[in-house]
Parts: structure tokens; C-alpha cells; sequence
């Protein structure tokens, strides 16, 4: 019988060393004989991860059931797991992300692992790809190229945020580097982290294959795209949809055609 | 303080994490607290609020569940299709009964935000286990109040953009006055979605305002105010209203219930905080600093350690 959302077994547990512990929820494969290669999920960040939580839920139980062992995971200052917003650091990420997939390994007993991501945790999966051992492959739905632009966008996001308050907050101005955005505190390693960021000197995983995925076209991604193919096995799919990490969370929304496009690639590739 | 991840409810489809003082802090006559989903967000609550309350608490010395709703976060959909408004309180219910079980609470705070604050009135007033309750921005799901809060909201996120916005720009300036504009755009937002938009705002709360002089009315709110809030201040419960400045679920309790809820405030039966110049998710952190320190006074005054306001177990039995 096929599992339904009301019937799938997901494992919540925190992992990793104690004062840096992590949540994660297992999702096990939902056919049999599973998949011989595990996915990880890199979330968004700060109010990205809080709008696009459920869309990733959706996401990692349809690649469950298609038989892949899945595992999505809150890097340490965020979600459920140990530190304060301010604590979040993408360097840091990195080797949280080893954690993971060491994780994911132990619970499925897979080697293989696909790192999959949606906006700054894509941009987290390709820059750990190179230090990934047996990766079989690369999702990056959406990923942040430029962490300047990515800033100025959280910017204006949190400049309109401030236009709905009905009485306007007095105390408050960002400055050339904020503390804060849209609802998170941010620490100067990670800001420092964010200024930095520009995946166009990222290196592309010779010879593996990655899906390069969005729903709005803009330069930077084109640019990604361009400079992957000089190593990579890159498919290059652009699934009209809604960008669920802005949309207002009460909405409910699932990108549904994306995730298809995902679940349908990973089927495909991984066969 | 310790943090544990729990699953449990009858088919342990219900996500939840317990954060919990240290084992020789604990104190069993200390209320255990339950946060509840603001709306569809999961247990992290709105910019991680959730999050940081849960271990403030725990400093304080207060055990705390924080758990996903059927279908919200990681608890999966209920197989049985029973409606939200009806499993949403029971579930409520069923997480106060895991922390009797593995805990030993018998009494319990219900902290809920937005959606969250309705299911713990609900639950508060028909459980008596619960001994307090704080709702955060909660908001009355009436179809007329929530169209009046979108006329609100576009109108005055349009003046502030037409407005001081505009004014001071040199580029827009620019634009209005080379013939680049769009004025009929520009014309439609200024008469409709501003001053259209007020007038039909300020009529909506004229009508209340004076309706609320007919005695017809005024006995409806406080018979509205006795089945809301009456079970719960009648077995002496602690009850806390927290707002953002400008909020529309206050402006709709001030209608709902009139005088009676400046009566209760003045009894010292109900306590309502307005957090100023913040927006109903508490998007700038000093303002989720602000929430967490009002909630953990509240509840450090009614129930923590120093408190004088300790309720006897026997009146929650």
C-alpha cells in the first residue's frame, strides 16, 4: 500500500555533539528495496526557512517516497536546534552539514548521498559538494549566487515590513550593516559570511549530476548555470510557480510543480 | 535546561519539544506551559519567538511544550479527518496529559499566538488544569473584522508609501513631474485605497462605537464577556491579553466585549499589555525581546517560585 501523508513514519531527534546539538526529522523510504543513494535538505534562512518550512516538508516526503532515505536538518541558531539567531554562521553550516550526512548515513546505511537545497541552503550545498565524499549528486533549487544582492533583498523586505507596522517603530534603523533582518538577529560572522558570499567561485562536483531549478530567471542564476556546465552534468529546469520563501505563511501554499520537477529528476537520474 | 523531542497523542503523530530546567530546579508545584501554533506556523513560532519564550521559561524554572498541530510542522495529518477546530483543542489537551504523565504537571499555562491565542481561550476555558493563559494578538476570524483589517492595512501601508515616502523623494518628484508617472495608478491608490479606505474604516468603527451606547447591545457583550472569559476568571485562572500597538484583534475585543473588558482589567481579573510600535508577527527583535520578558514576568508573578499568587491545587481539581 502506498504511504500517505497521514501514514508516513518521519523520526524527529536531535544529533550531534552535545553543545552544538541538531534537529533533524528522518524520513525513511517509503518503497522497497530503497534508493542506494540518501538525500539531505539544506533549508533556507531565517524568515526564508520559516515561510518555505512546510514547502520543504513536502518536498523531502515526496523524495521519501519515491525511496529515497531523506533527512532535513536545522543548522545550529536555527530551528529547533541549540544557539541563538545570532549564533548562526554559513561558514559553520558547513561542518553541520557534514554532521548530517554522517547522520543520515548511520540511520539509512546508504553511502551515497544527494545534497539538495532551496536558496541559501543550496548555496551551502554547492559550496560543501567539494567536501562531500561519495555525493552522488546536487539540487539547488533557487540558490542564493550573491549574498550582497541576497542582503539588499532582505532589506527592502524588512523596509516594507516596517511600512505595515501600525505605529511605526521610533528606535529602530538598520544602518549600512544591520543586527537584524525581517525578523532575525544577525551575528557580524554571519553578515560577514553573507557579504562575501558569491558562489560564481564556487566549484562545480566534476562530473556529478545537479539540478539547477527556479521559478523566476534572473542573471546571477544564469550565471550559475553557465559556469556548472564547465564541470558539472547541470539540468537547467525553470518550473513556472509562486516563490514560497516570501509568501505569507497562513496562505498554505505548496510549490507543487517544483517539487514534482524535483521528485521526477531525482527519479530519472537515480534509476 | 534540557531540550528533548517528543512524539506523542494516540497514534504519536503529534511533534512537540520539552524544554526543561535543570533536574534540581524543578518544581512540581511550578505550572508546565504549552505554546501553541501561531496560525500555520510550526512550533518555532513567528521569527522563532517560540524558541527563545520556551527557554526563557525554562530559566525560570517552568517545564515547556512546544508542539505542531496535526498537519502543521512535522506532525502528520490526522488519519480520522476530524476538523481543526475540533482537533486543534484536543490535541491541546492531549499535550498537557503527556506532561502529567512523564512530568508530573497538573497544572498548566497555555501561551498562543494569533490562531494559537483562540485554541488556548478554548481549551483554558473548558480544562480546568490550566491556571493561566496568555494570548498573544489574538484575533476573531470574523469575516467583516478581517476585511476591515486589510482596508487598514493597505491604506496606511499606501499612505506611508505616497505619503512621507514620496514627498521626500527627488526621484518620484522627478517622475510626477516629467510625465513619467503612472497617473492613473497614482490616482486609484490615492482615492481608493487611501481615502476610500479610511472613510469605509472610520464608518466601521463609528457603527461600533455607537451601537455599543444601546443597552441591547451592551448586555450582549457582557454575556459575550461571561462565556468567553467567565469559566476561566471564576476559578480564579490568570488571564493575559498581550497586543501590538494598533492591533485590530484588540480594536475587535474592545467591540466584542465593551465596557466589561475595562471592568475586568479594573477587578484585576484580566491583564492587558500593549506592546508598542510593533507590527502583529514582532518582526524587530527588540520587540521579541520585549514579548518574552512580558510573558515571563507574567507568569513569574502568578506562578514562579516568589509568587504570592500561587492557586491551591484544589481549586483546579
Amino acid at each position: 500500500m502506498a504511504a500517505t501523508a497521514a501514514t508516513e513514519q518521519i523520526e524527529p531527534f536531535f544529533f550531534g555533539p552535545p553543545g552544538r546539538q541538531l534537529f533533524g526529522c528522518y524520513h525513511e523510504p517509503q518503497v522497497w528495496p530503497a534508493r542506494e543513494q540518501g538525500v539531505v535538505l539544506c533549508y533556507p534562512f531565517g524568515q526564508e526557512y520559516i515561510r518555505s518550512h512546510r514547502a520543504c516538508h513536502h518536498l523531502i516526503a515526496q523524495i521519501a517516497r519515491a525511496g529515497f532515505p531523506a533527512l532535513r536538518f536545522d543548522y545550529y541558531g536555527t530551528g529547533d536546534s541549540q544557539g541563538e539567531d545570532a549564533d548562526a554562521h554559513l561558514a559553520q553550516w558547513q561542518s553541520d552539514l557534514g554532521l548530517a550526512v554522517a547522520e543520515l548515513r548511520a540511520r539509512s546505511g546508504v553511502d551515497r548521498v544527494i545534497l539538495a537545497g532551496l536558496r541559501l541552503g543550496a548555496s551551502l550545498a554547492l559550496s560543501a559538494s567539494a567536501r562531500t565524499a561519495d555525493l552522488a549528486g546536487l539540487v539547488l533549487w533557487e540558490p542564493v549566487v550573491n549574498g550582497q544582492r541576497y542582503l539588499d533583498e532582505l532589506r527592502a523586505q524588512h523596509e516594507q515590513a516596517l511600512l505595515r507596522f501600525f505605529a511605526q517603530p521610533k528606535d529602530h534603523a538598520l544602518g549600512s550593516r544591520p543586527g537584524e533582518l525581517c525578523g532575525f538577529a544577525l551575528g557580524e560572522g554571519q553578515l560577514a559570511a553573507l557579504e562575501g558570499l558569491d558562489l560564481r567561485t564556487a566549484q562545480a562536483p566534476r562530473g556529478k549530476p545537479v539540478l539547477l531549478i527556479e521559478s523566476q530567471t534572473t542573471p546571477d542564476l544564469t550565471a550559475l548555470h553557465e559556469q556548472l556546465q564547465s564541470g558539472a552534468l547541470v539540468t537547467y529546469e525553470h518550473v513556472p510557480s509562486f516563490t514560497v520563501w516570501v509568501e505569507d505563511v497562513d496562505k498554505g501554499l505548496v510549490p507543487q510543480p517544483v517539487i514534482e520537477a524535483i521528485t521526477g529528476w531525482l527519479d530519472k537520474v537515480f534509476a | 535546561m534540557n531540550e528533548t523531542v517528543i512524539q506523542f497523542g494516540p497514534a504519536r503523530s503529534l511533534v512537540g519539544i520539552v524544554t526543561a530546567p535543570p533536574q534540581a530546579e524543578r518544581d512540581p508545584e511550578c505550572p508546565a506551559v504549552v505554546l501553541l501554533n501561531a496560525g500555520l506556523l510550526h512550533r518555532v513560532g513567528p521569527n522563532r519567538i517560540y524558541v527563545q519564550l520556551a527557554r526563557a521559561l525554562a530559566q525560570d524554572g517552568f517545564t515547556v511544550l512546544r508542539f505542531d498541530f496535526s498537519g502543521l510542522g512535522d506532525s502528520r495529518p490526522r488519519a480520522d479527518h476530524l476538523p481543526y477546530a475540533q482537533s486543534a483543542p484536543l490535541e491541546a489537551r492531549e499535550a498537557m496529559d503527556w506532561l502529567a504523565q512523564h512530568h508530573g504537571a497538573q497544572r498548566f499555562l497555555l501561551i498562543g499566538h494569533c490562531a494559537g491565542a483562540a485554541f488556548a481561550l478554548l481549551v483554558a476555558r473548558e480544562d480546568p488544569r490550566v491556571v493561566g493563559a496568555a494570548l498573544i494578538n489574538l484575533e476573531g476570524g470574523d469575516a467583516q473584522w478581517t476585511e476591515f483589517d486589510r482596508i487598514k492595512k493597505v491604506s496606511q501601508q499606501n499612505a506611508r508609501n505616497y505619503g512621507q515616502h514620496a514627498i521626500f523623494s527627488r526621484e518620484r518628484w522627478a517622475k510626477l513631474l516629467s510625465g513619467r508617472a503612472d497617473y492613473g495608478s497614482i490616482t486609484r491608490v490615492v482615492l481608493k485605497d487611501i481615502l476610500w479606505y479610511r472613510i469605509v474604516g472610520f464608518s466601521f468603527r463609528a457603527s461600533h462605537v455607537l451601537a455599543a451606547r444601546r443597552p441591547a447591545v451592551q448586555a450582549e457583550q457582557a454575556a459575550r464577556a461571561q462565556q468567553y472569559l467567565g469559566p476561566i476568571i471564576e476559578r480564579g485562572a490568570a488571564l493575559l491579553l498581550l497586543h501590538s500597538e494598533g492591533s485590530t484583534g484588540l480594536e475587535q475585543i474592545r467591540a466584542q466585549l465593551g465596557g466589561e473588558l475595562e471592568r475586568l482589567i479594573a477587578a484585576g481579573k484580566l491583564e492587558l499589555t500593549v506592546i508598542a510600535q510593533s507590527d502583529h508577527l514582532f518582526t524587530l527583535v527588540a520587540r521579541q525581546r520585549q514579548l518574552c520578558a512580558v510573558l515571563q514576568a507574567w507568569a513569574q508573578a502568578h506562578f514562579g517560585a516568589r509568587s504570592s499568587h500561587l492557586l491551591s491545587a484544589s481549586s483546579v481539581e
